[in-house]
């Protein structure tokens, strides 16, 4: 994979790798679970506990619809930006605008901690310095997460 | 009596609302250090130093108070937070 930065701040990702670019169009399926524990997990309690039941019925209520219209939003710059790339001899190809990079970190984050929720990935798990060699599933999610990860870094550097 | 009441509720409503609250940054595996130092640097402004030390707090012992202040804000915060995923909660500060 090539990533190049132009001087207006567009992001130009070639030569991708048929199956990386899989693992990109994942993203916004991933983002996009409906399994209960990463709900739990994309919406928290602004409080620990029982504390101020009245805050968290306020939160369930007006915040929650905020904050999914947002993640929704993210996901949408992320699947756009996607279904305008090109496919040529050397792999995929597709840009991201500097002005869609924190959508692009919301999305790699929602994927992320959807996927560790689902398959109960512990921090042993994701610090493994050393990808194992691919012989099953969990090793192949390790290999997405791991991928999501470098990018969401990269996008973070680039923040800076 | 039920003036009286009413009274003493909004009272004690007041003191609770005017009392320090501090917002709570929790850890969690998934989050990335450098991202959830960048979220600090943008949500509350702090200087890299600042937040670089917040996150490692939050990494080494699993919590860090982030910030305190009025409950209105503190609520904003943690809404903030919470848009960029991460684990946050608010909390009545102690006494001083």
């Amino acid at each position: 994979m090539n990533v190049q930065v132009s001087q207006d701040g567009l992001f130009s990702l070639s030569e991708i790798n048929p199956i990386l670019f899989d693992l990109l169009r994942e993203i916004v399926l991933c983002a996009s679970s409906s399994d209960p524990r990463a709900e739990a997990r994309f919406y928290p309690s602004p409080v620990e506990g029982n504390d101020i039941p009245e805050l968290r019925e306020d939160w369930s209520s007006l915040v929650q619809p905020e904050l999914q219209a947002a993640f929704q939003q993210a996901r949408d710059v992320v699947q756009a930006d996607l279904r305008n790339a090109s496919e040529t001899d050397e792999g995929f190809a597709f840009q991201i605008p500097r002005h869609h990079a924190d959508a692009w970190m919301s999305a790699l984050n929602q994927a992320r901690l959807a996927i560790a929720e689902e398959h109960q990935l512990t921090e042993d798990d994701l610090n493994e310095n050393v990808l194992p060699a691919i012989s099953g599933q969990r090793e192949m999610i390790l290999l997405q997460m791991n991928f999501y990860a470098f990018l969401q870094e990269w996008l973070v550097q680039m923040a800076e | 009596m039920a003036t009286a009441g009413t009274t003493k509720t909004e009272t004690r409503e007041k003191i609770s609302l005017d009392a320090p609250w501090n917002v709570v940054v929790h850890n969690d595996p998934v989050n990335l250090m450098s991202y959830v130092a960048l979220v600090f640097r943008r949500v509350f402004g702090f200087a890299r130093e600042r937040a670089e030390k917040h996150m490692l707090e939050v990494h080494n012992q699993g919590r860090s108070i982030v910030w305190t202040g009025s409950r209105e804000k503190a609520e904003l915060y943690v809404q903030q937070l919470h848009s960029y995923l991460l684990l946050a909660t608010i909390e009545k500060a102690p006494p001083a």
